[in-house]
């Protein structure tokens, strides 16, 4: 019994350390299964979501503070204990002079100490934007709940739990954001002088996005290893994802990314991905497409989402259980003769939609540009950086026409070399629960920071309130941004953060603030566009279209449904569009701008038919601002 | 710096200081919840505990002594101390029977225990074990406290709570499996 109880414990010991992912790794000479039982339903207690405390933060420190009150009300007998304790301890001293003497050794040694280790900033790393369950442990102590503001090091163990994320900054600026159920370990945390960063973590599992500012100095590096292999750095924008079975995927965003495995190694540029399976060779990189909207068919290893076909494999992962008509996100890679396949399968509660893919720009004639092979529709209402060229690598946001044809809504370039001066990316979540506005100046470990300088002479307002703005973890772009619009249009820029918090993106709030020419408060911009509402389009004469049947052959067809859903009209409708020979893509596109716009739904339809493109259409209807170069 | 509770830390919290007395409860409200939670079945009652428990570390932090023992093994020693209160109070929480509808709902050939596994049914069916068993899961499987942690919160030795962990989880899996009452 004794013996069973003892390989039990080792078993559990081995998942706790990360070192079991799947159930191949279980016992194989357990004759009843007991034990692999045992060790299954250990791990699902751990795994599975737990109920979380419902008080506030604001509510639980209210009541710590009314008991202490309370508290001062009583007398405090022991405060003296330790004083006490320190005062023997002088008082008992017979050597005070050894004691000078070796108190000058100690500091004169502890000064070359610290000259030799680095700043002191360049040890820890501060945790923000914490939301949900975020806990931390070193040397197999307990678990402990992370707040924003904590600062954790060296040899210190991060996990987070289901609808979780934190994000952590280090000393030179540079960003990781975990993800929910995200667990790593930071190996290596250090510095020199002169902002040189050594970081190393172990991701055992879940998402990890990095943005790293480039490295500077002699022996720095930024790594991050995981089962299947290391991922090492110097300036970029990458994300990390390890599955239970210990396979990693590697997204490029900006920069490169070395990724190693023994012998092997490959480089992930701008816009590639790669995927590593545990005890396979590594794959060459490829470039990548990210399909986000409802799977609209399932036909063997066929899927299709946004109108976009692409194949399943047995080793892509699915999460979540995805079944035809659920909202779901698609990651995959684009291999030769344009075959994607997906790597990653998740089932969504997000209803946006959005498909994408990256590749080399090879020509950029007439209309009909190619980015690898794949041609893409392009007119004046595309969003495109001002300084595309042939042989750019970029990613292209697109939308599938009737025709079967990828329109492209916006191309941007991805630079295969970081910035001059990188700005760390920030998480598309609003922060949540932060105190607003309080100039913090710590929070960068470079003082001064040379971005926040630069941008306080321009704006001419002090050096501390940008440094506020960033230590709320706004990028510096943002803060650019923000003080640009509020130049144009009037609107104090604590307004403008006071939008961004509340969820709208910033390109929203660009096309919000378009025509505002005075200061105006915030609810001013707050009241238009409910986009991701259920609210009924604007358009209630809208022509019921000309109805077919028989032209989908799924009835209902749940795309169809989706939309009728999120527009607030008849599936009818929605159909009769589709059968007119419009793709649901088109559909979904001309009830946005109907709701964004007012301009009834079947006006824009027309002006399709009569010939423009959705790019025109969506200029004429939707203008944005010059783009000059997109913030990031 | 995130790590054991240092003893600055506790000379400020034995002084009063707020800011630390809050810092302490947010770092280890959630463990204290989830214990509570999983130990009556209510979240209720189980956010008025983990109140209670600060309430109490308040009240007796002066009294606290950070070499006997480390404040989190304290800390959840006061959350025996209510969890046994509680009992005391209620007693007919402890006859209450299974929620067997809930522990068979869903119950197919097909699908395992695992997949149906849910608070809930992890509630009802920690019912079915005696108050060490459900300490010990709770303990390492919900808080994920190793072992040498668990076993100087319970007062045993590592091997002991070795042996009580595999009984525990065989006899969580009985109950899960075929929903039966088991006798403590």
């Amino acid at each position: 019994m004794i013996k069973l109880d003892e390989r039990l414990q080792e078993y559990l010991s081995a998942i706790e350390m990360g070192k079991i992912r799947d159930s191949s790794a279980l016992p194989v000479d357990d004759q009843d299964g007991e034990m692999k039982q045992l060790i299954t339903l250990a791990r699902s207690i751990r795994t599975m979501g737990h109920p979380k405390p419902q008080l506030s933060r604001l509510q639980a420190e209210a009541r710590m503070k009314s008991k202490m009150h309370q508290r001062s009300q009583q007398s405090s007998p022991l405060q003296t204990l330790f004083a006490n304790t320190w005062a023997k301890f002088a008082l008992g001293s017979l050597l005070a002079g050894y004691v000078a003497i070796a108190f000058f050794t100690v500091v004169a040694l502890t000064a070359f100490g610290i000259w030799l280790a680095g700043p002191r900033a360049a040890h820890a790393v501060t945790m923000i934007e914490i939301t949900g369950a975020v806990e931390s442990n070193s040397h197999n102590e307990f678990w402990q709940g992370v707040a924003n503001g904590d600062q954790v090091g060296e040899g210190q163990i991060l996990r987070t739990e289901t609808e979780s994320s934190a994000t952590l900054v280090f000393y030179d600026g540079s960003r990781m954001v975990l993800g929910p159920d995200t667990e790593i370990v930071i190996n290596k945390l250090d510095g020199s002088w002169g902002k040189a960063l050594r970081v190393e973590f172990e991701q055992f599992y879940g998402k990890t996005t990095n943005s790293v500012v480039p490295l500077q100095g002699w022996g720095s590096y930024y790594r991050v290893q995981t089962p299947t292999g290391m991922t090492n750095v110097l300036g970029t924008v990458f994300s990390v994802a390890v599955d239970e079975s210990g396979k990693t995927r590697v997204v490029v965003d900006k920069g490169e990314v070395r990724f190693s495995e023994g012998e092997q190694e490959v480089l992930v540029g701008a816009g590639q991905a790669t995927t590593a399976h545990p005890e396979q060779a590594l794959l060459s990189p490829t470039y990548q497409f990210s399909l986000q909207g409802q799977l609209m068919s399932i036909e063997g290893d066929l899927w299709m989402v946004n109108d976009v076909l692409f194949t399943v494999t047995s080793e892509t992962d699915l999460v979540g259980d995805p079944q035809v008509g659920k909202q779901v996100l698609v990651e995959g890679r684009m291999l030769d003769g344009g075959v994607r396949v997906a790597d990653h399968v998740e089932v969504m509660d997000d209803e946006e939609s959005s498909s994408t893919f990256t590749g080399v720009l090879k020509s950029m004639e007439g209309s009909l540009w190619l980015v690898d092979n794949i041609e893409i529709v392009v007119d004046q209402g595309t969003e495109r950086d001002d300084d595309l060229e042939v042989d750019d690598t970029v990613e292209v946001t697109f939308v599938v026409l009737g025709d079967g044809s990828w329109y492209a809504l916006e191309i941007e370039v991805l630079k295969d070399e970081p910035e001059d001066e990188p700005e760390p990316k920030t998480s598309e979540e609003p922060p949540l629960g932060l105190e607003p506005a309080k100039p913090v100046t710590d929070c960068t470990g470079a003082d001064p920071q040379p971005k926040g300088q630069e941008l306080a002479d321009r704006y001419e307002v002090a050096y501390e309130v940008i440094m506020g703005w960033f230590c709320q973890h706004y990028g510096f772009g943002e803060i650019e941004l923000a003080y640009q619009l509020s130049e144009q249009s009037g609107m104090l820029v604590e307004d403008i953060f006071a939008l961004r918090r509340s969820g709208l993106g910033w390109g929203q709030i660009k096309n919000d603030l378009r025509n505002v020419t005075v200061t105006p408060s915030p609810e001013v911009t707050t009241t238009e566009e409910p986009q991701t509402t259920e609210e009924a389009p604007t358009v209630s004469e809208t022509p019921e279209p000309e109805k077919e049947t028989g032209c989908t052959g799924a009835d209902p067809h749940p795309t169809g449904q989706k939309l009728a859903k999120r527009y607030g009209v008849s599936y009818d409708e929605i159909m009769g569009w589709f059968c007119q020979g419009f793709g649901f893509g088109e559909i979904d596109l001309a009830y946005s701008l109907s709701r964004k716009t007012g301009k009834p739904v079947s006006e824009i339809f027309e002006m399709k038919s009569s010939g423009s493109g959705w790019g025109e259409i969506k200029k004429e209807l939707d203008p944005k601002p010059e783009k000059t170069k997109k913030p990031k | 710096m995130i790590g054991a509770i240092s003893l600055e830390t506790i000379s400020k919290a034995k002084n009063g200081d707020a800011q630390v007395l809050t810092d302490l409860y947010e770092k280890h409200r959630l463990s204290i919840f989830r214990y509570f939670y999983y130990q009556v079945g209510d979240k209720q009652a189980a956010e008025d505990l983990t109140s209670e428990v600060f309430v109490r570390m308040l009240g007796s932090i002066e009294k606290y002594h950070p070499r006997a023992v480390p404040f989190e093994a304290w800390l959840f020693k006061i959350a025996r101390n209510l969890v046994a209160d509680y009992y005391r109070s209620k007693k007919h929480m402890l006859q209450l029977p299974l929620d067997e509808e809930t522990l068979a709902a869903d119950d197919a050939v097909t699908t395992s225990v695992e997949d149906q596994l849910t608070s809930e049914r992890l509630v009802d069916a920690l019912r079915s074990l005696n108050q060490p068993q459900r300490e010990v899961i709770i303990l390492r499987f919900v808080n994920r406290l190793p072992i040498n942690q668990v076993a100087k919160m319970m007062n045993k030795s590592e091997n002991s709570i070795k042996g009580l962990q595999r009984r525990a989880l065989l006899s969580l899996r009985e109950t899960l499996t075929d929903g039966e009452v088991q006798d403590d």
